[in-house]
């Protein structure tokens, strides 16, 4: 079990950074994942983890001890690339095996431990054959038994799962999760897309621009963040941002939906704002009560257990969600009464991106400014 | 049916005008069929006016005794060059010399090629690297007879640069190209020092074909540079380096301007590879029919030198393909 540190990790090519000031600490035996679009840097950082890159700046620490100037081969990380880089001479077997036969370990554990892995991530009858034989979802498979079956304290998967359809990025997602709850180790797990992310994540390091932004238990970031573009990174389906304007006394921010009343943070003043609220907290307003506004519905995308659903207010498309069973009374140009669940809409700072407060709809005749 | 016909003109007239008139030659070549063979048409018809008929005419004359100073025409002779070069003892020892220099030469190419390529590889953000790329590559495109003229001044005994730093440290002179026992590895050096910088390019070539992924993997997996070589590199980039050692090898079969330009095969016979012997035979002799069917053997040489390289390669990855 590992103790990973990033002090001030700073990475630039040719004058460009890819990595600013990373600072972060990874759990012990934490499943943690790095989320962010391509270009982000969390590929890069984890090569930097793994040895295959020095950083421009910064040291990594692993159980207090600075490992930066080891090599890879120094550093006892288990490692799934991207790219399966399975060895094509070898079968499947001896890919997973060889490892592990040079680090000395007997034949007979060897070939338990493989057998074992094998058939968790079920690739037993496939063996025998060569990488070439296999399809894309089998090679990562491969890879990924190759990867986890190394005697190593740090796991880092550098998105597994890209390119794979979703029926088994969906059983591997689990077949993951088994496997982390049965080797106690600290994974690490980069992915770019925001649905997998939550799915595996236990903490959640979102990425941007080579920039740390959030992190932190996943519900925590997912409900709770603090900065404006983790809201938009993480999250499936989108979050709806919408511009505001703060005005003091009486804290309340201006937008497309109306005014908000907001619960400030220490320190805030009058600005431009951003809001961004959940599309799961946005709900179709109950016929017995007052909706918040009224708009169409512009487009209605079915995921089976439930739908999106685009609406159109004013100048602004609200994205949402419904349960599948309500899809039957919803179409394309109906009127779609909303409202928005109290104190679920957060207030970003536009400037600086910050959260500064909270708020919740301010209905007609309740506003106390 | 007459208005059906006028229709079928009508419409014929209108897809006319829609796609533009196309008469002639253009409809011509504009015809799936011919246009790929109009293209290949300049390629195939150089091949067999320079390639292909100087071939034949070299294999009809083979088999005919004719010399271009008898004034006589030429006599069918069937197998008779081919015969007498089977019995001549001097081709033996040419082709047997030919052998050994090419064995050598190839292999001290691919060896330096494959570890000054690794070398380059490996430095890829040393300043200077560019620099020293093109001068290494530079012996490759001079011309071997350039090469050979300002190689022989090199080892001049009297006035050679490398004799004056062999005299400079109170050794005696080296006679490199008229002492019999140096000749040849005089003129081996000369080729190695020619064609290595074409080895070192095979070997970036096939170095560039190998995925980085896995030597990553290999590198966090702890193989050793040896296993990284072996495993990897070499499984990867084997095609290309073996293409750059059968182009070798064939070239090093054929060397002779070279060694026409330093020694001329000598001294006595130190130096003398098959293809100076024929040289000889064709135009310091006027043999024609026995220098066309020496040729013709060094030609099956060449062919079976090709077929043997392929069909290892073929075999390899049928066997890979099988395991």
């Amino acid at each position: 079990m590992s103790h990973i540190r990033f002090e001030g990790i700073g990475k630039s090519y040719r004058g460009r950074p890819a990595l600013e000031m990373i600072n972060l600490d990874v759990e012990p035996s934490s499943l943690t994942v790095f989320c962010g679009p391509p270009g982000s840097g969390k590929s890069v950082l984890m090569r930097i983890l793994i040895g295959l890159e020095a950083p421009s700046a910064g040291r990594i620490l692993s159980n207090g001890q600075d490992i930066t100037r080891l090599t890879a081969a120094e550093r006892s990380i288990g490692y799934v690339p991207q790219s399966f880089a399975l060895f094509p001479h070898m079968s499947v077997f001896d890919n997973i095996a060889y490892p592990m036969m040079l680090q000395g370990v007997p034949r007979a554990e060897i070939t338990s431990r493989v057998d074992q892995a094998a058939e968790m991530l079920r690739i037993r009858p496939l063996l025998s054959k060569r990488p070439s034989q296999l399809s894309g979802g089998e090679k990562q498979r491969a890879a990924i038994a190759r990867g986890i079956l190394k005697n190593a304290d740090i796991f880092i998967l550098d998105d597994p799962l890209v390119g794979l359809d979703f029926k088994l990025r969906e059983s591997l997602m689990e077949d993951l999760k088994d496997m982390r709850t049965e080797i106690d180790a600290t994974f690490l797990y980069v992915t770019a897309d925001p649905l997998e992310a939550l799915t595996m994540a236990e903490h959640l390091v979102v990425m941007d621009q080579g920039h740390l932004i959030e992190a932190g238990p996943v519900d925590t970031v997912y409900y709770d963040p603090t900065r404006l573009r983790a809201a938009e990174l993480v999250g499936f389906p989108r979050c709806n941002i919408l511009p505001g304007r703060l005005d003091m006394p009486g804290a309340i921010c201006t937008t497309a939906l109306g005014a908000l009343q907001v619960s400030l943070q220490d320190g805030a003043a009058a600005t431009e704002t951003m809001v961004a609220i959940r599309p799961e907290d946005i709900a179709p307003a109950a016929s017995d009560s007052a909706p918040l506004g009224v708009g169409e519905v512009t487009l209605v995308e079915n995921l089976g257990s439930e739908a999106v659903v685009y609406v159109r207010f004013g100048e602004t498309t609200l994205v949402t969600t419904i349960s599948a069973g309500a899809t039957a009374h919803v179409d394309l140009g109906d009127p779609f009464p909303f409202m928005i669940r109290p104190g679920a809409p957060i207030v970003f700072e536009r400037e600086s991106g910050w959260r500064i407060g909270r708020a919740s709809p301010v209905l007609a005749g309740t506003r106390n400014d | 049916m007459a208005g059906s016909a006028e229709a079928a003109a009508s419409t014929s007239s209108r897809r006319t005008l829609a796609r533009g008139p196309r008469r002639g030659l253009l409809a011509f070549l504009g015809r799936r069929e011919v246009l790929p063979t109009v293209l290949i048409a300049p390629v195939l018809i150089f091949f067999i006016i320079w390639n292909t008929i100087p071939t034949l005419w070299l294999l009809g004359l083979s088999f005919y005794r004719f010399s271009l100073t008898s004034g006589r025409p030429p006599i069918y002779s069937g197998f008779y060059n081919f015969t007498s070069i089977l019995n001549d003892s001097s081709t033996w020892f040419d082709l047997s010399r030919t052998f050994i220099f090419v064995v050598l030469a190839v292999g001290i190419e691919t060896i330096a090629g494959v570890l000054l390529g690794l070398l380059f590889w490996g430095s890829e953000r040393l300043p200077g690297r560019r620099v020293a790329l093109t001068l290494l590559f530079a012996p490759m495109v001079v011309t071997p007879v350039a090469a050979g003229t300002f190689w022989r001044l090199i080892y001049d005994p009297t006035f050679g640069v490398l004799n004056w730093f062999i005299r400079s440290l109170g050794l005696p002179a080296v006679r490199f190209l008229s002492d019999a026992n140096v000749a040849f590895g005089a003129v081996l050096a000369v080729d190695v020092w020619m064609w290595t910088p074409f080895m070192v390019l095979m070997m970036l070539a096939a170095l560039a074909s190998v995925p980085k992924a896995e030597l990553e993997a290999a590198e966090i997996d702890r193989l050793t540079w040896f296993q990284r070589f072996r495993l990897v590199i070499l499984y990867h980039g084997k095609f290309i380096l073996m293409l750059g050692i059968l182009l070798r090898t064939i070239d090093a079969f054929k060397t002779m301007d070279l060694i026409f330009d330093m020694t001329f095969g000598g001294p006595g016979t130190a130096t003398q590879l098959i293809a100076i012997s024929l040289f000889r035979s064709a135009f310091e002799s006027f043999n024609m029919g026995s220098s066309s069917a020496l040729a013709v053997v060094l030609l099956l040489i060449s062919i079976a030198f090709t077929a043997t390289f392929l069909y290892v390669l073929y075999l390899r990855e049928r066997r890979t393909a099988d395991a």
